[in-house]
């Protein structure tokens, strides 16, 4: 297998990767002076794929909501004692994460890193489901769901989600309900893992100090082992989602000690993949820092309203077949800070950001972009991120440097659109 | 490559320590006070960082700081309180990229520390104190804050519990101070405060990044001169009062989908102590990892919870238990997390729970090191303890503890609280 290399300049980092014959991509990033070597193994499955076409077959295959996660958490299962226990004689550290567009399983050792990727590779191609162990699952998992419902902050999302979106799955709840999990069964999961854990759907991210030869020879010696057969790709059924929000307002009472507010756009322009949505999700980082970042005027007046606090923030979130903006923080008027913060999103519709500010935001980017890169695990979870989304971490800071005033101002008018806007609040009861 | 911290005295109670790296990619940069947290004057101390963060002589809005910061590349600045056993400590942190992955050098090393200067030095003030306005809205903001934590459960289950279990004690005060007292605090009064605390806390700088120790010390000595008075070093932590051991219950209702469960026990071992590595080992093999007990009995045997772990104070000599469970599996998770405790002090700990407890820890703290902030964070909790422990040291203390060192440790261990959040009971309202 040869390499291929990417080298950022500026970093000063390279990743290097390359596919095995089973279409795993591997990619390895060194980082020598780390005593931390991080592996994570994802999978191109999360929540929203509850509804597709298996290779080769005619028929639609649907499954309960929740399943991805409930997968996730059932890996863990293991004929011979519980993964944790594995993991913890080699004084390594795992843990796993499902969202809207992928599962990750991963870990963090500074001793015994050759086995510990072994056990990775090992427990996530080896499923164990079992009546017994789904059982079991169903009792935590429906604690871990009735942990969230009892977030406020959790409830104020879900609830503007379902606004947003009227049939897009990313609108239920990555968890899925206490209801839709007890009809989770072995053979359901079987049906989920055989589907969307083949290595042609799958990459591996390591990075601290490795020799990256060597991480590639125990990775292609284990998966090539496992007789993998070529694969075409999963055809992801999303139901055609109509423009417009599903509701304009959602409104819930809880036992909060003040209202949440959060205002969403639903981004119906926005490319699936490759660099375009990249660049998309990087010009409206910089739009919403240059809107509602601390050194906006806009922050500064609804901070001086009294309207909002530190924890006020804006994000952009686009996972391919959706993409949204969240706006939002605790707040003690929602209707008052509707009124204020809607009118002056509009204003910036009209006037446009103006070029000192879009030069600061771009300055602000990129310092702290830096800045994460002390973080072995924003490397690796990031980077793959990015890939499954057709796009390249690396590829980040061009993007964000190269942003034009122009640019910056056209998505804001298309994203910040009020026709394609919903509130969710939170009033305590 | 060990990060070493090199100590530079630079004035009565006023210490640079010095970690020169080129491990990260960045410069972090924390300046702490510290302070006994005492009922007299905990609420004056913890607004003092929230007001310095509004704004400088120079720079005194919180747009003109934001501006500031975000044109050095993204700035990182935060000044908050943190209560480390029964300190109040004021911190204040600047993190700045390293200059080598910017395209332009700024001399950011130094700026962050000239910023630090103004804030402390020359902070926004009218008729010679604290801006009213500034001292109004962040008192309220803290106010806010601290009633807030009813939105997290876990969180709001574990403050309730430390109040319940610490009544009279210090440790039982919120480091954010009083509600009450909140509303009183006066710009007079806390400018007069401030001055006290500056001139008479002891204060610890760190500099962890690529640079060098006799240049640190110019430019502090330059920037950062603090006005210094008598000293006053502050008590790590008071002794468990005489007599406290009894067990209470203490049960609180909310409208809420999951119960919380948490426990507080007093353990007759503190950081400072040789049998500290030993209390390590206790609560790590208790709760600190999903192959702990706590984990594996709540959770995966009896599938009661999602969370349930514990956590230690050391500098106090705390330990606590927390899991999320259904209200009426009160009694079945109590007995078991009882019977857990129970068996740790009957010695019923089997090799291997010992050996992956010990490789765990052990990771945690080597991981610790590709971080500056718990490199920094490691050392400032062995400075208020008076009782310094690097990691390698306290590795091989690690190292060296046996089942019976375990055993000591849990025979001083006594429960003292337990607390529980629930739902009230069906058909009552």
């Amino acid at each position: 297998m040869a390499w291929q290399t990417i080298y950022s300049q500026l970093l000063q980092e390279r990743v290097v990767h390359t596919r095995l014959a089973a279409g795993l991509e591997v990619f390895v990033m060194p980082r020598p002076g780390f005593h931390k070597r991080y592996a994570v193994l994802s999978t191109r499955y999360g929540s929203i794929d509850n509804r597709f076409r298996r290779p080769g077959a005619a028929e639609v295959t649907e499954v309960p909501d929740g399943i991805a996660h409930f997968l996730e958490h059932q890996l863990f299962e293991d004929p011979e004692g519980h993964v944790f226990n594995g993991f913890a004689a080699l004084g390594a550290s795992v843990n796993a994460y499902t969202s809207h567009i992928m599962t990750s399983y991963l870990f963090s050792t500074t001793d015994n890193f050759t086995q510990a990727l072994d056990r990775l590779l090992d427990f996530v191609q080896q499923p164990h489901f079992t009546p017994e162990g789904v059982k079991k699952e169903i009792g935590i998992i429906e604690q871990e769901i009735r942990m969230y419902q009892d977030q406020p902050r959790h409830r104020l999302g879900m609830n503007l989600l379902e606004a947003l979106y009227h049939v897009h799955p990313v609108r239920i709840d990555i968890a899925g309900t206490v209801e839709s999990i007890r009809r989770i069964d072995p053979e359901t999961l079987y049906t989920c893992y055989d589907t969307f854990y083949h290595p042609s759907n799958m990459a591996l991210f390591v990075v601290g100090d490795v020799d990256p030869d060597a991480v590639l020879a125990q990775v292609e010696a284990d998966v090539g082992a496992r007789g993998y057969q070529p694969r075409p790709p999963v055809e992801r059924l999303y139901p055609e989602e109509p423009p417009g929000v599903a509701r304009i307002r959602v409104e819930a009472v809880l036992p909060v000690a003040r209202p949440l507010y959060a205002l969403g756009f639903k981004d119906s322009g926005t490319p699936a993949g490759g660099l375009e949505r990249l660049r998309r999700e990087v010009t409206m980082s910089l739009v919403l820092s240059a809107a509602l970042g601390r050194s906006s005027q806009l922050f500064q007046e609804l901070y001086d309203a009294d309207l909002v606090d530190d924890r006020f923030g804006a994000r952009y979130t686009s996972g391919g077949s959706f993409a949204h903006t969240i706006i939002g923080g605790e707040t003690r008027d929602p209707d008052a800070l509707h009124a204020r913060l809607t009118e002056g999103l509009e204003r910036l519709r009209e006037q446009g950001l103006a070029e000192e500010d879009l030069r600061r935001v771009q300055r602000q980017a990129v310092g702290e972009f830096v800045q994460l890169f002390n973080s072995l695990e924003f490397i690796a979870n990031g980077f793959l991120y990015y890939h499954f989304l057709g796009g390249s971490l690396f590829d980040y800071l061009d993007q964000l440097r190269s942003v034009t005033l122009d640019e910056a101002n056209r998505v804001l008018r298309e994203q910040l659109d009020p026709a394609q806007a919903a509130v969710s609040i939170v009033r305590p009861a | 490559m060990q990060i070493q911290f090199e100590p530079i005295a630079i004035d009565r109670g006023y210490t640079l320590w010095v970690a020169a790296t080129e491990k990260f990619k960045t410069t972090t940069v924390k300046l702490v006070l510290r302070r006994n947290l005492r009922a007299d004057s905990y609420t004056y101390t913890a607004v003092i960082p929230f007001v310095l963060r509004r704004g400088t002589e120079a720079l005194p809005t919180v747009r003109d700081m934001a501006r500031y910061l975000e044109n050095l590349y993204g700035a990182g600045f935060n000044a908050d309180v943190s209560k480390v056993g029964e300190t109040q400590n004021i911190e204040l942190l600047v993190e700045v990229a390293h200059d080598r992955f910017l395209p332009e050098q700024l001399g950011l090393s130094e700026k962050a520390l000239a910023f630090l200067g103004e804030v402390l030095l020359r902070p926004a003030t009218e008729d010679g104190v604290f801006r009213r306005e500034y001292v109004a809205q962040e008192a309220e903001n803290l106010r806010r804050r601290i009633l807030s934590v009813i939105n997290q459960k876990p969180q709001y289950a574990m403050k309730r519990l430390r109040e319940e279990m610490f009544a009279g004690e210090p440790f039982g005060l919120e480091k954010y101070g009083d509600v009450e007292e909140l509303r009183r605090v006066t710009p007079d009064g806390l400018y007069e405060h401030y001055q006290h605390v500056l001139a008479t806390s002891p204060v610890d700088l760190f500099v962890v990044g690529p640079v060098e120790p006799a240049q640190v010390a110019a430019w502090v000595r330059q920037h950062l001169t603090l006005p210094r008075g008598d000293i006053e070093t502050p008590v790590a932590a008071t002794p468990h009062p005489e007599g406290a051991g009894e067990e209470r219950v203490v049960t609180e209702e909310q409208q809420v989908q999951q119960g919380v469960l948490a426990l507080g026990y007093r353990t007759a071992t503190r950081y400072p102590d040789a049998d500290y590595p030993a209390l390590l080992m206790y609560n790590g093999i208790l709760g600190g990892f999903p192959h702990s007990k706590l984990f594996i009995n709540v959770r995966e045997k009896a599938s009661l919870a999602y969370f349930a772990s514990s956590q230690l104070e050391a500098t106090k000599g705390v330990v606590t238990v927390t899991a999320g469970i259904a209200v009426d599996k009160y009694e079945r998770a109590l007995g078991i997390i009882r019977d857990q405790v129970d068996a740790l002090a009957a010695g019923d700990i089997s090799e291997e729970e010992l050996e992956n407890t010990r490789k765990g820890l052990i990771n945690g703290m080597l991981s610790g090191r590709d971080s500056p902030g718990r490199i920094i964070g490691g050392r400032l909790v062995g400075l208020i303890n008076n009782r310094v422990r690097p990691v390698p040291e306290l590795i091989d203390d690690v190292k060296r503890v046996t089942r019976e060192d375990v055993v000591r440790v849990a025979e001083g261990v006594r429960l003292d609280t337990v607390y529980f959040l629930r739902a009230p009971a069906a058909g009552g309202q």
